[in-house]
């Protein structure tokens, strides 16, 4: 397995502000991978950086083995970006659009787009403006297939669409997926569409990675255990537990790389992808793994 | 490329090509009328005097197409420098936030190619608008008038300020990478920029000829027809001086009536009163000088604006 | 065909609440051997689920013995498949059941009390498998 995006001590300050700080990771081909984190925390500047928009103040990023600042050609060709503002032209119609998709692109394959289009009832002939954001959105995620590319990038893809629009541009994307095999790396707010479409994870956080890697195997290595309270100081010494929650009798702790059996008096519970992100999110101390190689990932 | 450059542009080749049919227009039909109105010619009109109504509405008719020309004129590089500022600050606003440099363009090519499309059609609008005011000038040029009066609307400048609109539009777009503070600064620039070359350097891309002449009696009681004549067609360019026998300028000139002289710090005479001018056959030369400096201008804000699209944020 | 669902927010992954909810239906009679599985794609497209996930689900099924697939044709239920309960041991475990519910319901125990006493029950004899 190779990596569509490999990122070595990546930073990259505006000003006096590090939006990413010495982040390492891996996003793996064929797979869909969620960008999780707290706003700020640095996921739009990962995919700037990774499609060349942004050059790095220190560390390599590399997009589909090429650096995006030296060969903006070859990324540009085989990665399609969705913004987070879905840009397009308003007075655009989006046959217009999906003109301009043609001449911008070396490779365009217009009749899957308008196909496409055609299956979500998007008319030719209609001014961008006048489409509805739903609307927007399959258009914008059309227009970044047009070129068939090798790797996909959405900035928050699903954001402020209505239940039935986010549906909508879900499926799009795992139906094309399974039918071109396209990389998908997304970031998002919603855990629940993250556990429905990704099967790979990243969090960032504060501008660094906390944890990165195959989610079925990520929440194989976390366990709730719940007990007996416990001293809250003794839980925040120890780095194998993430997150503790200690409330009247009971202390539930969740902890990483858990040994087989539970000590005594103790249960081991699954955990929910979105308890382990929060808990995540909520220990900024916790995580920063060491840099994952391929066998790692693969794993 | 090309469509899409055309695309974006459209509205504003419109509005141009609309702006300069008018006056195409506008100037034929002039051109077209007086002579019907005025068989006899506009020399006739001006000099016969029998017909007061000609007499009257003749230079009222010439003086306000005069206006309305050389308002287009100055409009047309204006609106060349708004377009300029728009189409690079779009790419980074709102809606159309680096559109075309997600798609597989990349920003080097973009931005030559869209310099040198809009470059291409600014200068055929230039064309067009110097063809009319020359059509224009050719017909209405009589005895008196002054060449250089035309100097800003003239064809070779033309050029040269069209280019520096774009090309100051441009950078401003690059700039702010937001359309009100880019265009606001493009028409403050550009005008800033227009009067103070204008008012400032034109008059010295070569240094002025004089016209003198020698005064034998008291500077005080001179007269109107005893100033220095300036050949047909010539521009004065600043203040008449008096300068002394050995070449000297003097400040106040006091001519020393009486011999000994009597008033203290008096001048014998021959005083000189020089008036600097340029002569109509530098028009051309002139032209030429000031479309070369806007054009070496433009260049160098195109290049600015290569900079700061090119420098990855 | 089935109709499968996916509980998001659920501490059991989505490929494993598919393999469950295959068996299950296979356990309780409504897919028999030789009934066909969707295809994945289709599947894909009525959850909106990664590809991966279902691929993973139904190798999981196919390692289990529960399905097979056939090259081009699809994936069916397999004659390995885990059997319904017999009638005969339902016949036998259900009165039992039945009296215990009694009892419980005569201790006062609400619906829920009654479920939380038996997922204690369960996780205490077959290990960490909670919806």
């Amino acid at each position: 397995m190779s990596a569509a995006i490999e990122a070595t001590a990546l930073s990259k300050r505006f000003r006096r502000v590090w939006a990413l700080r010495d982040c390492s990771l891996l996003v793996p081909d064929g797979h869909i991978t969620a960008l999780v984190g707290p706003n700020g925390a640095g996921k739009t500047t990962l995919l700037n950086l990774a499609i060349g928009l942004l050059a790095p103040s220190a560390g390599v990023i590399e997009t589909l083995g090429w650096d995006p600042q030296r060969h903006p050609e070859p990324v540009l060709e085989r990665v399609g970006y969705v913004p987070q503002e879905r840009p397009l032209y308003p007075d655009f119609t989006v046959g217009e659009t999906l003109r301009m998709g043609r001449a911008l692109n070396s490779r365009w394959d217009e009749a899957a787009t308008r196909a496409r289009l055609l299956r979500h009832g998007i008319p030719l002939d209609r001014r961008v403006r006048h489409l509805s954001g739903g609307q927007r959105a399959q258009v914008s995620l059309a227009l970044a297939l047009g070129k068939r590319p090798e790797l996909l990038l959405l900035d928050e893809p699903a954001a402020a669409l209505d239940p039935l629009a986010r549906r909508g541009l879900l499926t799009e994307l795992v139906e094309t997926v399974a039918a071109d095999g396209v990389t998908v790396v997304l970031s998002s707010h919603q855990i629940s569409d993250v556990e429905r479409v990704c099967d790979h994870l990243v969090i960032l956080s504060g501008g660094r990675v906390q944890l990165a890697g195959d989610i079925d195997a990520l929440r194989d290595e976390h366990r709730l255990l719940v007990g007996p309270r416990m001293d809250p100081a003794v839980a925040a010494g120890d780095p194998t537990i993430i997150s503790a929650r200690h409330a009247g009798r009971e202390t539930a702790l969740l902890v990483r790389r858990h040994a087989a059996t539970p000590p005594a008096g103790w249960r081991a519970e699954p955990v929910s992808l979105e308890e382990l992100v929060l808990a995540y999110l909520e220990n900024p101390a916790a995580g920063a793994p060491p840099p994952p190689t391929l066998v790692e990932a693969a794993s | 490329m090309v469509w899409l450059t055309w695309r974006q542009h459209r509205g504003h080749a419109m509005t141009a090509g609309a702006l300069l049919t008018a006056l195409a227009i506008g100037v034929i039909l002039c051109l077209v009328l007086l002579p019907h109105l005025y068989p006899d010619g506009a020399q006739r009109c001006t000099t016969s005097g029998t017909d007061q109504s000609c007499v009257a509405l003749l230079p009222q008719l010439g003086s306000s197409a005069w206006t309305w020309i050389v308002l287009g004129g100055l409009l047309f590089p204006t609106l060349l420098g708004t377009v300029g500022a728009t189409t690079i600050s779009r790419e980074f606003e709102g809606n159309g936030h680096l559109l075309a440099w997600i798609q597989g363009v990349p920003r080097r090519r973009w931005f030559l190619r869209r310099a040198l499309f809009l470059s291409c059609g600014a200068l055929a609008g230039a064309a067009v608008l110097a063809a009319v005011m020359q059509g224009w000038f050719a017909a209405q040029r009589g005895a008196g008038d002054a060449i250089w009066g035309g100097f800003d609307i003239g064809p070779i400048v033309l050029f040269g300020y069209t280019l520096f609109a774009l090309a100051l539009g441009t950078a401003a777009g690059a700039l702010f990478e937001r359309t009100s503070p880019a265009v606001a600064l493009t028409l403050v620039s550009y005008i800033a920029i227009r009067v103070t070359i204008a008012v400032g350097l034109r008059t010295r891309y070569l240094a002025p000829l004089q016209a003198s002449t020698v005064m034998g009696t008291d500077p005080a009681g001179m007269t109107g027809s005893q100033l220095p004549i300036i050949p047909a067609g010539g521009w004065t360019t600043g203040l008449p001086v008096d300068v002394d026998a050995a070449g000297h300028t003097i400040t106040a000139a006091v001519w020393c009536a009486s011999s000994p002289p009597v008033t203290p710090g008096c001048y014998p005479a021959p005083i000189t009163l020089l008036q600097p001018y340029q002569p109509a056959s530098r028009f051309w030369l002139f032209q030429g000088i000031e479309a070369a400096i806007f054009v070496i201008l433009a260049l160098a804000l195109f290049a600015l604006a290569y900079r700061l699209v090119m420098r990855a944020r | 065909m089935i109709n499968l669902r996916l509980d998001t927010g659920s501490a059991m992954p989505a490929y494993a609440q598919l393999v469950r909810q295959v068996r299950r239906a296979v356990l309780r009679g409504v897919l028999t051997p030789g009934d066909r599985l969707p295809a994945a794609r289709e599947v894909v497209a009525a959850l909106a689920l990664n590809p991966n996930t279902v691929l993973k689900a139904y190798a999981e099924l196919e390692r289990q013995g529960v399905v097979r697939s056939r090259a081009g044709l699809g994936t069916f239920i397999a004659d390995s498949a885990p059997a319904p309960v017999p009638p005969g041991v339902q016949r036998s475990l259900r009165p039992g059941l039945d009296a215990w519910l009694e009892r419980a319901r005569a201790a006062g125990l609400s619906e829920e009390a009654v479920w939380s006493l038996i997922d204690s029950a369960v996780l205490d004899a077959y290990g960490a498998d909670v919806a």
